[in-house]
């Protein structure tokens, strides 16, 4: 769908401008030399360009409807991937490697090596061997280190349009990539299995039932990882607070487990990570409703009429300015 | 010198002059960097070397500009500047700033930073704007202070020509646009969003618009004719259109992967296609106004060098540009070395544009004749950094394509992708040294016409007969000739996606195609850059 789209585009407004310039500029005379041709159209295309850009700025940086994981809801070790990217910044990641494809290029894209290595202990393990050396010459605390690797488990997790190229490869999800440690488990039986069943089915009348994964994805999307926590540590209807016996860490690991109910076979579970093809995304991205068939029309319509007025513009300054 | 307050461009021209050469002396050890990795590690690492490279870079050009709007601002408005004052604590306030900052750049080693309102203070780890919030803050006060010295000091806007509007709305949104790149946003798409606000809109926007009027200014001074003006006035409008708009929309091309939405892939891929039309425009005019005018240029040296600024514009920024834009190619490219050649190209562009300025006001702010050896002296340090940017630009786009073939393609570990690009790093290491010694020249006669008496007699140009390089014969061919080599290139990364690439691990075609492409831009602007200059200096304007 998005070669038609944007060849088509590409090749109607040439055609329009070519058009618009036959029938219009062809049979206007010289211009005087105290006049400027087409000067209100020039300033609106320069209006109309600026307000395109404020109005899908929102949607650019994920206010409305995020399409990105957020940097307060990725975890690792009880830390936030927005906590690891300020580390990030003190010691200037990006001079050396780049970051979704910006930065220096004296060593690796950081979404390429998040992909490749995939899991958190891998990730963290390369920050750890590199860390000290020549390469990266200085000392990261085992808090850094923990934070960088939330960070980059953030980066991995990005929608970047399937970029970087990179070979395809088969990863298979362990039980860690969800469920993080046994900590979690044990927390849950200690606290949780009383009213919600050891096994996620729920005991007491009213609770919700783990093992059902449109719950799980209906709840997700209204409130997210970090509602979800808040629930856990302040409480809802007959549920009691725990913020005094959980860290939201804790409880965030916990409601992971958890999730591990719902049959969405998190363990064994094989995906592909990589591959050629960033026209994917489009099919996938469809979804979001700034990304969807009907906004598509429109940007098609913005793009041709923009463009023509452009092209058209350039040509009559060639034939007549 | 008719005005007292020009002089106090003086001090900026010396920062602007040494400033250059911290950026070359660090260009210089991250070339290092390639011999050997545990070179410097420990005591100066890569990403601080870097560090310096970028915001060197950047505060000269700075300078220059602030020192180029001192100079000019009293001839364009007929009296001294106003508050003189004020201007010495801005020409402080900058130095502050470039002495803070560069202090506490190495404080990145350690990752000792200080943050306050979740913003950091000292530095922040983003390239072009590295600086810390408190340097950033320091820095718009500057700015802010320039911009009411600037408005008090012309006539009322009313009168402005259409050049004028440009390049202090193009100056002005440079600093306003400073802003958004520099704030600390914790999400990485938005934080690398309204970087390249600042950083594409700096040069694909505001940059271009401003020396654009510059450009047209000085036309206006150099050929003082009414009719001179209104053709200024005219391509001035209807190239800020061009770029504005083409820039504007163009920015998606930065949005194509870095988690924005699937639309900036469209909006970006076509946009920053035009963005062709504004320099190519600027081409042509030039020809027609070079054409028209037919005058003799006294300062040869800061013609040059705008000579440079256009034709590195059309093949550096726009036409390099074309080639990694599209989205079947920036896919490949992005976050390899071929961006470096356009980056490097670009910043030429830049550069060059800011050494003319420079040029152009030495000799008023020192009340000194241009005599030979200015003229000599400009000309060879124009002709060895264009000559010497080329190459070194060049190597990094080849260099660029074995990466994309061995990391992205073949999935190698670094050390192999490493080897195999450095194998490009003579080419860088040569370039390089050729652009230093044009430094060498550019800084040798500033500092010669600031320190010492010139007494030299004017530079005499020699009769030569209107050979095919001699003039601008044959030009217009060659511009369309650059663009068929910059789509062969496109075609070249495309071809990244056939089957015989991607499944039979056979790069021949894209090494193939792209390296005719690159090698062949490089010549078509070298010949262009020999054609245009010589024909200005013996005024063979015909076509
Ligand atoms: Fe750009």
């Amino acid at each position: 769908m998005y070669l038609k789209l944007f060849v088509s585009a590409m090749a109607i407004s040439f055609l329009i401008a070519i058009i618009a310039f036959v029938i219009i500029a062809r049979r206007k005379e010289e211009a005087k030399p105290e006049e400027i041709p087409h000067k209100k159209l020039g300033k609106m295309l320069i209006i109309m360009s600026i307000a395109f850009v404020l109005v899908v700025t929102p949607l650019s940086v994920d206010v409305a409807e995020p399409r990105n994981p957020q940097p307060d809801e990725v975890f690792y070790k009880g830390y936030t991937a927005a906590e690891g990217f300020r580390v990030a910044i003190d010691y200037n990641c990006m001079g050396c490697h780049t970051i979704v494809g910006n930065g220096a290029y004296y060593a690796p894209d950081l979404v390429y090596v998040a992909r490749t290595a995939w899991y958190p202990e891998t990730i963290r393990g390369l920050l750890e061997a590199f860390a000290g050396t020549d390469y990266m010459p200085f000392n990261l605390t085992d808090e850094e280190l923990d934070k960088l690797t939330a960070w980059m488990i953030y980066l991995r997790d990005l929608n970047t349009n399937k970029w970087p190229p990179m070979p395809p490869k088969e990863v298979v999800l362990s039980e860690k990539t969800f469920k993080e440690t046994s900590e979690a488990k044990t927390l849950y039986d200690k606290y949780c299995s009383a009213c919600h069943g050891v096994d996620g089915s729920g005991v007491v009348p009213g609770t919700p039932n783990f093992r059902d994964v449109n719950w799980w994805e209906s709840r997700l999307n209204e409130v997210g990882w970090s509602g979800l926590v808040d629930v856990v540590l302040s409480g809802k209807n007959a549920m009691p607070a725990f913020s005094d016996k959980l860290t939201p860490e804790q409880a965030r690991s916990i409601l992971e487990y958890a999730y591990g109910f719902s049959g969405v076979e998190v363990a064994g579970a094989k995906i592909i990570v990589g591959g050629y093809s960033f026209e994917e995304s489009f099919q996938e991205n469809l979804e979001r409703w700034y990304e969807s068939e009907a906004a598509w029309i429109v940007y098609w319509l913005f793009t041709v009429i923009m463009s023509s007025l452009l092209i058209y513009v350039f040509f009559y300054w060639y034939a007549r300015g | 010198m008719v005005y007292r307050t020009q002089k106090l461009a003086t001090p900026l021209v010396v920062v602007a002059v040494l400033l250059f050469l911290v950026q070359l002396i660090f260009g210089g050890i991250l070339a290092l960097y390639y011999i050997s990795p545990n070179i410097l590690s420990g005591t100066l690492n890569f990403n601080l070397a870097r560090a310096y490279h970028l915001n060197a870079l950047l505060f000269w050009l700075f300078s220059a500009t602030f020192a180029a709007v001192i100079y000019v601002l009293p001839v364009l408005s007929g009296r001294e500047i106003a508050y003189p004052g004020i201007l010495k604590i801005i020409v402080l306030l900058l130095l502050v700033v470039v002495v803070g900052g560069f202090l506490s750049l190495p404080l990145m080693q350690e990752g000792r930073n200080a943050w306050a309102l979740g913003q950091p203070l000292l530095y922040e780890g983003k390239e072009y704007v590295e600086l810390g919030r408190l340097w950033d803050a320091i820095l718009v006060f500057a700015f802010i202070l320039f911009a009411l010295v600037v408005l008090k000091t012309l006539p009322p806007m009313k009168e402005w020509p259409l050049a004028l509007w440009a390049l202090v709305f193009g100056a002005a949104i440079t600093f306003v646009l400073y802003i958004p790149g520099n704030i600390f946003f914790k999400h990485v798409p938005t934080s690398e969003y309204f970087r390249w606000w600042t950083v594409h809109y700096w040069v694909e926007g505001a940059l271009e618009v401003a020396y654009a009027g510059a450009f047209g200014l000085l036309l206006m001074v150099l050929i003082p004719r009414e009719e001179v003006k209104r053709v200024v006035d005219k391509y001035i409008f209807y190239d800020v259109v061009l770029a504005a708009t083409s820039g504007i929309l163009g920015q998606g091309h930065h949005y194509f992967w870095i988690g924005t939405p699937t639309f900036w892939i469209m909006i970006g891929g076509i946009f920053s296609a035009l963005e062709i039309l504004p320099l190519t425009l600027m081409a042509f005019e030039a020809l027609r106004i070079a054409k028209k005018s037919n005058i003799k240029f006294e300062n040869l040296p800061s013609m040059y060098f705008m000579v440079g600024i256009l034709l590195f514009g059309l093949v550096g920024v726009a036409l390099q540009g074309l080639v990694i834009t599209w989205p079947w190619t920036n896919w490949w490219e992005h976050g390899t070395w071929v961006t470096m050649l356009h980056a490097h190209e670009c910043m030429m562009a830049f550069s060059m544009g800011a050494i003319s300025l420079i040029l152009f006001a030495v000799p008023g702010l020192t009340g000194k004749p241009i005599d030979r050896t200015f003229t000599i002296w400009g000309k060879r340090a124009f002709y060895l950094m264009a000559t010497g940017q080329i190459i070194l630009a060049t190597s990094f786009g080849l260099a660029g394509i074995s990466q994309i073939f061995n990391y992205w393609i073949k999935g190698e570990p670094w050390s192999t992708v490493w080897s195999t690009r450095s194998l490009f790093m003579p080419g860088v290491v040569v370039g390089g040294a050729i652009v230093f010694l044009g430094y060498l020249y550019y800084a040798s006669t500033i500092f010669r016409h600031l320190l010492f008496p010139v007494r030299e007699e004017p530079y005499r140009v020699e009769k030569a007969p209107p050979t095919y390089m001699n003039t601008l014969r044959g030009l217009p061919l060659l511009i369309v000739l650059s663009i068929v080599f910059s789509l062969i290139g496109a075609a070249g990364i495309w071809s990244f996606f056939s089957e015989q690439v991607l499944v039979g691990r056979n790069p021949v075609v894209p090494y193939v195609t792209t390296a005719i492409s690159f090698i062949g831009l490089a010549i078509l602007l070298e010949l262009m850059i020999i054609k245009f200059t010589r024909a200005l200096e013996h005024q063979y304007y015909e076509i």
